[in-house]
């Protein structure tokens, strides 16, 4: 398949497993989608090893994949590797703000420390993402940029706080630098993921006590397609709806925010 | 083409209104029709304007497509049923 054909797409916390690991990541499971359809992909994450690895057995299946690290709190790693893809590429025409961290503390339970990592990995580093990106965007005049907020950034739950605000601060910055890109021809838009089976979900069942997690799992039972198939969303699910909004099909699509949650939030 | 719609089936209602060289080219039915088909989909193309839909259903067929025309009032829910159930 060629949807993305020709394109040069930047994909953060992505690089964090392997084709090796028991399940891939958001990210992870993006950047295949995004390979079956032709584009080149930069890894990224702070997982260098991982990441590392994961482009190599990429690249022995044929596609054309580099890993790169970056931190996304860290203005300095964005400009080193944006300079880096403008040297070897000379454009960038996708940026996916995926690496995100999440806790399952509630206003209770969060300390300050909690909330300024959770805002500075989820919401600062889609900032800083989207500020870089579009700089080399710019000279092209085109680009697509994809973030990564969640159905936690359209409601609120018993499980976290800090989460909450950084995926509302995600889904309303998109909508801002859509406005404000749109001159350029830069769309920016949201994806907002459900109930999906990554190791964000992996970590979290080992880090709670069974009647937590039991607690948490029974939270599937809300999302009227999650308890019909009885199963987590996939993470390819996610990655097929930000290969949309990063293609030419979506060439009048910007500033919204794309649900996919099996229903929960139309409730 | 490519194959995202293999093997399915989809009906459209109020893609039967234009052709492909009507004046103001095709409505958002008669291109989503179009687009289905070239994912692969079999389309039912429906409207309650039966000759330009007919026509619309031959000029689809003639490209190779796997398309068919019935009438679909949808204020009707007779028409529905007989469409659906027959
Ligand atoms: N899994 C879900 O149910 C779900 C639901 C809604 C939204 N999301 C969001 O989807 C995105 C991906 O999550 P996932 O479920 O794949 O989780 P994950 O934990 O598997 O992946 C997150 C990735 O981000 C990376 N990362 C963390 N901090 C980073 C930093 N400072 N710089 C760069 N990379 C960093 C991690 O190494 C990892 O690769 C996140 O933004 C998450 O909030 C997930």
């Amino acid at each position: 398949m060629n949807r993305l054909d020709g394109k040069i797409a930047l994909i953060t916390g992505s690089g964090a497993e392997t084709l090796k690991s028991e399940v891939l990541g958001i990210g992870g499971a993006t950047v295949i989608e995004f390979c079956k359809e032709g584009a080149t992909v930069i890894i990224s994450d702070v997982f260098d090893k991982e990441g590392s690895e994961f482009a190599s057995e990429l690249k022995s299946k044929g596609y054309d994949v580099y890993y790169k690290h970056i931190d996304v709190t860290k203005n300095a790693d964005w400009d080193n590797v944006i300079s880096w893809i403008e040297k070897t590429f000379g454009k960038l025409d996708i940026l996916v703000n995926n690496a995100g961290i999440s806790m399952p503390i509630n206003l209770f339970t969060t300390t300050e420390a909690d909330w300024d990592k959770t805002n500075d990995v989820n919401s600062k580093g889609c900032f800083l993402g989207m500020k870089a990106a579009s700089a080399l965007m710019q000279k092209n005049n085109s680009g697509s940029i994809v973030n990564i907020s969640s159905m936690y950034g359209l409601v609120g739950s018993p499980y976290s706080v800090g989460y909450h605000a950084s995926k509302g601060a995600v889904r309303l910055m998109s909508k801002a630098a859509a406005i404000q890109l749109a001159p350029y021809k830069i769309r920016v838009n949201s994806v907002c993921p459900g109930m999906v089976m990554s190791p964000m979900q992996v970590r979290k069942k080992a880090n709670i006590s069974s009647e937590k997690w039991e607690e948490f799992v029974g939270f599937l039972e809300d999302s009227p397609l999650n308890k019909a198939k009885k199963e987590w969303i996939p993470t390819s699910q996610i990655g097929l709806g930000i290969v949309y909004l990063a293609s030419d099909e979506a060439q009048w699509v910007t500033g919204t925010d794309l649900v996919i949650d099996g229903g929960q939030t139309a409730q | 083409m490519t194959n995202r719609l293999d093997g399915k089936v989809a009906l459209i209602t109020g893609s039967g209104g234009a052709l492909f060289d009507s004046e103001f080219g095709l409505g958002f039915g008669g291109s989503s029709a179009f687009r289905f088909c070239q994912e692969g989909a079999t389309v039912i193309v429906s409207d309650i304007n039966d000759d330009i839909g007919q026509q619309f259903t031959e000029e689809l067929k003639e490209k190779g497509f796997n398309a068919h025309y019935k009438h679909l009032d949808t204020t009707n829910e007779t028409e529905w049923k007989k469409l659906l159930i027959g």
